[in-house]
């Protein structure tokens, strides 16, 4: 039955395009293999794990305040790159600040949401869920799939890590999560999973079942991710480094046609509790000039206007600096969004008031979920109720 | 050949009543006081890596206190608690061992005393005139009568009971009385100065306390899908029992429809499980807590570590791209002395310590048909497997606790 379909499927694949393929079964959806990508949006969010020191990225230079709190840590004023009269990048982020000039970039200050939750534990999950008191474990993206897939791919998204993020977790539905494709291959080629990848799995047993489909569906990802791969077509401006290395494997992804519409990427070790300056500025050289590689690559192929990178992460930190040359967990954060369909390009609202903090720590003034909501109705175009609920509002971030 | 069913409840519940706690040395404060953060926080992670490498042993090779450690893992799950501190981990997993064959009271009494689970969920922050709900919400919401049973009212006054239950920085509870709200409080229709104690007698009076807890148990060791009818008598068991842990599992054990076949099988073990039954099936303990840790991480079931206040949802959420091919190639690397099968996928550190001549001694007279029936819970014709690549007792073994059935118990 499930073979029936699939040779007939196999057949017309291999009756319109040159591609051969080596599979053994092949479902419906990678009929879509060769649909005219243009025009189909891409969305990537990067995630800065361990609360990124907004503060120390888009830098207030002329609030006193700011110098004030972080006499040590404070950027100097004459190393700020400044883009407007009230707020700059930090010196790292020279390969950002040109696509700022360009108008590709909105960065949103104070972004979280009310009580904040200054535990990593739970904002984290509260970022990814989309919801304040997630119970189902299941990601706003998660949630989106849910919504507009039915029987789609599971490299529909696709994140590349360790594991499998909440984020991208639906009831039903989930991304493809792999930490390099080499990697994901190797774990499933073995004699016996072609073996087992060719058998049929009918016991009646649903959960048995579940397996071998899941089996049988990396399989054919991965194989699918390494035909797209194969053309590496993605630039060599990438730093080294993990972030530099999975931009660049989204790239090609992207370049080669790759069907997915969704990626999902992070880097972690934000958490500066101590000695913040040297590391913190480290890990923003590898996000500005990842990210600018990376837009290169779309704008010199001619897709930038059908992708869109989202930066954030799951809280801010104290204002203060602490005694240890950092700074502790904080709440307000800034992001950004790099998109040719800016309404607001720059700043979107004014810096963070430093004056009226929440117990030491910038209060917020945009709910992130009405980013989300800006994101899922203006460049996915899907409902945001559905996914989020019935209060967030989208922040008009995107036309 | 029908197992005994008495004689394996007899071994089960005569379980060792001294409860041996888990050794993992925690340093004492001052010296840890001396250190700089990064060192602390290296020797943190090492011990939390240690713990659960001591907890995961227990599991397999304790054998006279298999229910007790299969309740713990069960409570963990449900007071779902995250926390890098070692002692902290160490103290609550005591808490959940010692007290979870007894009565729930005293369990849901000592985590509310629990410092990890305090500062999980805030609740040192939660003072009188400022108070902080989150254990309160949680306390009702996730650990006794779940939602639609109470109002965003009942809430806030258990918020104010639970004022000043704090801990201190040895990790011990410590109630602050000059934070605690000995006022008059409203809780599901009781008027009184209600404290923490209270509020858990009267979450217990509920009957839905009962429902909700019987849900959890069926859910977790019959099946995902719950039969009212059985859930009702669990919880009716419960309320019976004055909540006694022990008896209601063993009720649960002697009734005829948790040996229906229609529920045997038909669970999907968690990473803990399946590796813990690896282990015990074939005698093999890990060889470090570094690659030990890998494997947790990688099958999203790090203990202490869950993914939400849920806990760990189970179930179907337990498999994806990433964690299938992990668990499917667990024996592969694990259960391989010569290492060449691990480092072919990448990483030779994973293997473990097999006694080759107890599994040969064990195993080495049965066909590769009884073996899986051996060691499988749900039916599989090995016919389905290509025996023709395992050429020794061990790589027979390996093969069938590759298989996706093997996941299954």
């Amino acid at each position: 039955m499930l073979t029936d379909f699939a040779i007939m499927n196999r057949r017309t694949f291999l009756k319109s395009t040159s591609l051969a393929s080596t599979a053994t079964l092949m479902p419906g959806f990678l009929s879509k293999l060769h649909a005219d990508l243009s025009g189909k949006r891409i969305l990537v969010i990067l995630q800065l794990s361990g609360g990124n020191d907004g503060l120390n990225t888009f830098i207030p230079f002329q609030d006193d305040l700011y110098y004030k709190n972080r006499p040590r840590l404070g950027i100097k004023a004459d190393e700020v790159l400044k883009v407007t009269d009230s707020q700059g990048f930090h010196p790292a982020l020279d390969g950002l600040r040109v696509l700022f000039d360009e108008g590709l970039i909105s960065v949103i200050n104070s972004v979280g949401y009310p009580n904040p939750d200054r535990s990593h534990f739970r904002s984290m999950d509260i970022w990814h869920s989309g919801r304040l008191s997630e119970r189902e474990a299941t990601g706003w993206l998660g949630r989106y799939l849910d919504h507009t897939c039915a029987n789609c791919a599971p490299h529909s998204a696709i994140e590349i890590g360790q594991s499998l993020s909440i984020a991208v977790q639906g009831a039903y539905q989930k991304a493809l999560v792999m930490q390099s494709l080499q990697r994901l291959s190797k774990s499933v080629n073995s004699k016996l999973h072609q073996h087992l990848s060719s058998q049929q799995s009918d016991d009646g047993n649903i959960s048995v079942d579940y397996m071998y489909k899941t089996l049988t569906e990396t399989r054919i990802s991965a194989q699918y991710l390494q035909e797209k791969l194969a053309g590496n077509r993605a630039g060599t401006g990438y730093p080294e480094g993990p972030l530099g290395n999975d931009l660049r494997t989204v790239s090609n992804l992207i370049l080669a046609g790759c069907e997915t519409s969704v990626y999902y990427i992070s880097l972690s070790g934000f958490d500066t509790h101590v000695n913040q300056a040297n590391p913190h500025e480290r890990l923003l050289k590898q996000v500005g000039s990842g990210l600018k590689a990376f837009y290169d690559d779309m704008r010199l192929h001619g897709l930038s206007r059908d992708v869109s990178v989202l930066c954030f992460s799951e809280f801010g930190r104290r204002v203060k600096q602490n005694a240890s040359g950092g700074t502790d967990h904080g709440a307000g954060n800034n992001l950004f969004v790099i998109s040719e369909h800016l309404t607001r390009p720059g700043f979107f609202n004014g810096s963070p008031d430093l004056r009226d903090l929440d117990d030491g720590d910038v209060r917020y003034q945009v709910d992130f979920r009405d980013i989300y909501a800006d994101v899922l109705e203006r460049w996915l175009d899907v409902s945001p109720h559905e996914i989020l609920g019935k209060e967030p509002t989208p922040v008009g971030l995107l036309t | 050949m029908q197992p005994d069913r008495d004689a394996i409840l007899q071994r089960v519940f005569s379980f060792e009543k001294d409860i041996n706690a888990l050794s993992i040395e925690t340093p004492p404060r001052e010296s840890m006081m001396m250190a700089s953060v990064q060192e602390r926080r290296m020797l943190n992670r090492s011990n939390m890596r240690l713990l659960r490498l001591e907890w995961l042993n227990l599991m397999a090779f304790q054998h006279s206190s298999d229910l007790r450690e299969k309740m713990a893992l069960f409570w963990h799950g449900h007071f779902a608690c995250e926390t890098i501190f070692p002692g902290l981990a160490q103290r609550q997993l005591q808490v959940l061992r010692t007290y979870g064959l007894g009565k729930f009271r005293d369990l849901l009494i000592a985590i509310s005393k629990d410092p990890a689970m305090l500062q999980y969920l805030n609740n040192q922050q939660n003072r009188k005139g400022h108070p902080n709900e989150n254990y309160a919400r949680e306390l009702m919401e996730l650990f006794t009568i779940s939602r639609g049973n109470y109002s965003e009212q009942d809430v806030q006054e258990a918020a104010r009971a639970f004022t000043g239950w704090s801990s201190n920085l040895a990790g011990e509870f410590v109630f602050r009385a000059r934070q605690h709200d000995f006022g008059k409080k409203e809780f599901m229709g009781r008027s009184g100065n209600w404290d923490g104690t209270d509020i858990i007698d009267i979450l217990l009076e509920q009957r839905a306390t009962a429902t909700f807890l019987a849900s959890r148990i069926y859910r977790y060791f019959v099946h995902e899908d719950i039969k009212r009818e059985y859930v009702a008598e669990l919880a009716d068991v419960m309320r019976r029992t004055d909540y006694d842990m022990a008896k209601v599992m063993y009720y649960l054990f002697t009734q005829d429809w948790f040996y229906d076949p229609s529920v045997v099988g038909q669970r999907i073990k968690s990473p803990v499980e399946l590796l813990a039954g690896m282990m015990r099936t074939a005698h093999a303990k890990p060889s470090s807590k570094e690659s030990l840790h890998k494997l947790f991480a990688g099958m999203g079931q790090l203990l202490f570590r869950p993914p939400s206040v849920a806990g760990w949802p189970g179930g179907r959420q337990w498999i994806n791209s990433g964690t299938l091919p992990i668990r499917m190639n667990l024996p592969i690397v694990t259960l391989d002395t010569k290492g060449t099968l691990a480092r072919r996928l990448g990483d030779g550190s994973m293997r473990f310590d097999v006694p080759l001549r107890k599994v040969e001694k064990q195993y080495g007279s049965l066909l590769l048909q009884e073996l899986s029936d051996h060691i499988m819970n749900v039916p599989m014709d090995v016919a389905k497997v290509p025996a023709h690549i395992a050429t020794d007792t061990l790589a027979r073994l390996r093969l069938l606790m590759a298989v996706p059935e093997y996941q299954m118990c």
